[in-house]
């Protein structure tokens, strides 16, 4: 039996206003091994289908599939956004726990692990992403480049299906970036990236995709290779 | 502005579970505030120092925060023997020096000062975060544990923020002076920091939500309790219970 | 004004402790956690705003800040406010543990009761608003000072005197705290009104 994706979006109609549809009529399927760059210029929706796909608003009209099954519920939501991770583009919006390791383990205690099994987690997660040492620091000493991978760490200790990156290297500098695509290149969970930064995405996704008029258009990697006239 | 000068590694007290020295401390200033005679408020000045000096905190930083605290009391020193009725025991000028004026003023000091060391060397010490949890321990409701850990976490980026608006501002030359057009300014500011602050906690809470947050706030903090702790609590109540004694039968202990 | 551990009598302690224990259970119980969070930000963001300067005359003034607190935030504005001093005594030592009820209470309640007082003008918009801002943060910042008097001349019948000379400090305060919160307040209503439909 063909295993059903992990998200899918059927025929999404979404607007912020009534004069601009941002979707219309959007199909789009994730599978396990889909690790998809997206790009497209500010303010064509690439946030918003993120927030879509977890539930933060709802479409006008169509629907988010999790594992096949319609989601409706909170309870169903709830279930998509702990398999799902959403590592937001502004790290101090996520890292929103006074230390490192209350915040990494934020999310294993709401699913249900006891404290120290939550911690033990939280401390597993932090070793793989190299970032041992840091557990009792304050959030608000770290510097950019620890606050994203701490809030990666803070999506990871849930141990999702898919990953949702925002601009993950923003304000990054050279050597945290570094870091962050080894960190990814190792990763084998599938994920969508949102990105600018071209030689990024070609380094950590094997497919790409980016919005026009209200659509998403898969693209290939010689689009990379070409000048980029679209926009 | 905002800094945390007091978190070193200090090897005794810091060791006792901060439950026990939120304890302690909290009774030791309720029963200080409660003293109405000299002899038992110089007796818990004493202690207290003692237990300062145990803690061995950063000696500019407390002095600090020793100057802070007591701006208050030296507004009553100037202003209660001064205005105080009773039996004068000087003159200085058109005023009266009262006795009971000196006495009430040096009453509160001590106090106020064995209260403030006992707070650095106990509680000062004790993080935020660690603060948040043992308060949860010890049975204090959980939204207002929740909105401590909370309000601690962004008052730095809020501070970031705030001097970032106020940096930019004096790079276009504004220079705070008495008057309503500077008051315009700051308060402008002030409203884009609330606004600000507004929006990141719908952000903040839907990132809580897309971590499976549904209502109920956990923490992975686990407290033990020590013999260390006990025989520290036990020391402390005698402490405590001595000073007390002095306070209720002062005539005893005169010699 | 903050007052300072060891100078009011235990009975004002304990008294307002009670005050403002009731104050914070009537704030938190309409408060679920999505307002909750709003509720630790905004005090945050009231912690640093009364850490601000303030030029009057030769020397500066740190804001208060209480009357703009309670207009966004109504009942909330007391465990608001609670929390926001219980850091400042826990990082600065500003107040302390036993003062917490009385300095919580004492800028608390005059806020709150100025946010209902004043709501018909503040609902208003335009010049109304701006009157009632300014009449919310002058007076939350006159009764925050007139509590603290009175706690102290309660106290003890020695500081009499110096309560009545704290109380007169407050008074070149209040002008510019009332206009600072009407300024602050007109900016939100300008660029953010639904920030004021929080403590609806």
């Amino acid at each position: 039996m063909v295993e059903p994706p992990i998200i899918a979006l059927e025929h999404i109609f979404f607007s912020y206003t009534e004069q601009t549809p941002l979707f219309a009529d959007i199909c789009f399927a994730f599978n396990r091994d889909d690790k998809i760059g997206f790009f497209g210029p500010n303010g064509k929706g690439k946030t918003t289908l993120f927030r879509l796909i977890v539930g933060l608003i709802k479409p006008e009209k169509g629907q988010v599939l999790f594992r096949g099954v319609p989601v409706h519920t909170e309870n169903q939501w709830r279930e998509l956004r702990c398999a799902v991770g959403f590592v937001l583009q502004n790290a101090d919006d996520q890292l929103f726990c006074p230390t490192v390791l209350d915040d990494v383990a934020f999310g294993p205690l709401n699913l249900g692990l006891a404290p120290d099994e939550a911690k033990k987690r939280a401390l597993e997660t932090l070793k793989t992403l190299g970032l041992e040492g840091l557990e009792n620091r304050l959030t608000h000493t770290l510097s950019g480049g620890e606050k994203k991978l701490v809030s990666l760490a803070s999506v990871m200790s849930m141990r999702p299906d898919a990953l949702l990156l925002d601009e993950p290297t923003n304000g990054l500098d050279p050597e945290a970036k570094a870091r962050l695509v080894a960190i990814l290149k190792n990763l084998p969970t599938a994920r969508i990236t949102i990105s600018h930064d071209w030689d990024f995405l070609m380094e950590i996704s094997h497919s790409f995709m980016t919005i026009n008029n209200g659509k998403l258009i898969d693209v290939d990697s010689d689009f990379f290779m070409r000048p980029p006239h679209i926009y | 502005m905002c800094d945390t000068p007091f978190l070193r590694e200090v090897p005794f007290l810091c060791r006792i579970d901060p439950r026990f020295r939120i304890v302690v401390a909290t009774a030791y200033a309720i029963a200080l505030a409660a003293i109405q005679n000299l002899p038992a408020a110089c007796l818990g000045v004493v202690f207290a120092f003692a237990l300062l000096l145990l803690a061995r905190p950063n000696p500019g930083a407390t002095c600090k925060r020793l100057a802070i605290i007591n701006i208050f009391i030296v507004f009553l020193w100037i202003t209660v023997p001064l205005t105080m009725g009773g039996d004068s025991i000087a003159a200085l000028g058109p005023f009266h020096v009262s006795r009971a004026g000196i006495f009430l003023a040096l009453l509160v000091a001590l106090k106020c000062n064995a209260i403030a060391f006992v707070f650095i060397a106990l509680v000062a010490p004790i993080t935020i975060s660690v603060l948040a949890h043992s308060l949860e321990r010890l049975r204090f409701p959980a939204k207002l544990v929740f909105l401590l850990l909370f309000a601690y976490r962004y008052i730095y980026v809020i501070e970031e923020e705030w001097k970032r608006l106020y940096t930019a501002a004096k790079l276009r030359g504004f220079r705070p002076k008495t008057n309503v057009r500077t008051y315009g300014v700051l308060a402008n500011m002030l409203g884009m920091v609330f606004v600000h602050s507004f929006e990141r906690s719908a952000r903040v809470y839907e990132a809580m939500q897309l971590r499976g947050f549904c209502g109920k706030f956990r923490s992975i903090a686990l407290f033990q309790s020590r013999l260390r702790d006990f025989v520290f609590t036990g020391a402390a109540a005698a402490a405590l219970g001595s000073i007390i004694l002095l306070d209720i039968f002062p005539g005893k202990f005169h010699g | 004004m903050h007052i300072s551990e060891g100078v009011l009598a235990p009975a004002v302690l304990g008294g307002e402790a009670v005050l403002a224990a009731v104050g914070i259970a009537v704030g938190l119980r309409r408060l679920d956690y999505s307002r909750l969070m709003t509720v630790a930000i905004l005090s945050a963001a009231f912690f640093v705003g009364s850490l601000v300067h303030v030029p009057v005359g030769p020397g500066s003034a740190h804001l208060i800040l209480n009357g703009f607190l309670g207009i966004i935030l109504g009942w909330a504005a007391f465990p608001a406010i609670f929390v926001a001093l219980l850091l400042q005594g826990v990082l600065f030592q500003f107040g302390g543990i036993t003062v917490l009820g009385v300095n919580t209470f004492n800028m608390a309640f005059p806020a709150v009761a100025c946010c209902f007082i004043f709501r018909p003008l503040l609902s208003r918009g335009g010049n109304s608003m701006r009157i009632g801002a300014f009449c919310c943060g002058a007076l939350s910042v006159a009764g925050a000072g007139f509590l603290t008097a009175a706690a102290l001349a309660v106290s003890n019948g020695g500081f009499t005197r110096s309560a009545q000379m704290l109380f007169l400090a407050h008074i070149p305060v209040m002008a510019i705290e009332g206009m600072i919160t009407m300024f602050a307040a007109a900016f939100i209503a300008r660029v953010k009104p639904e920030v004021f439909l929080f403590s609806r």
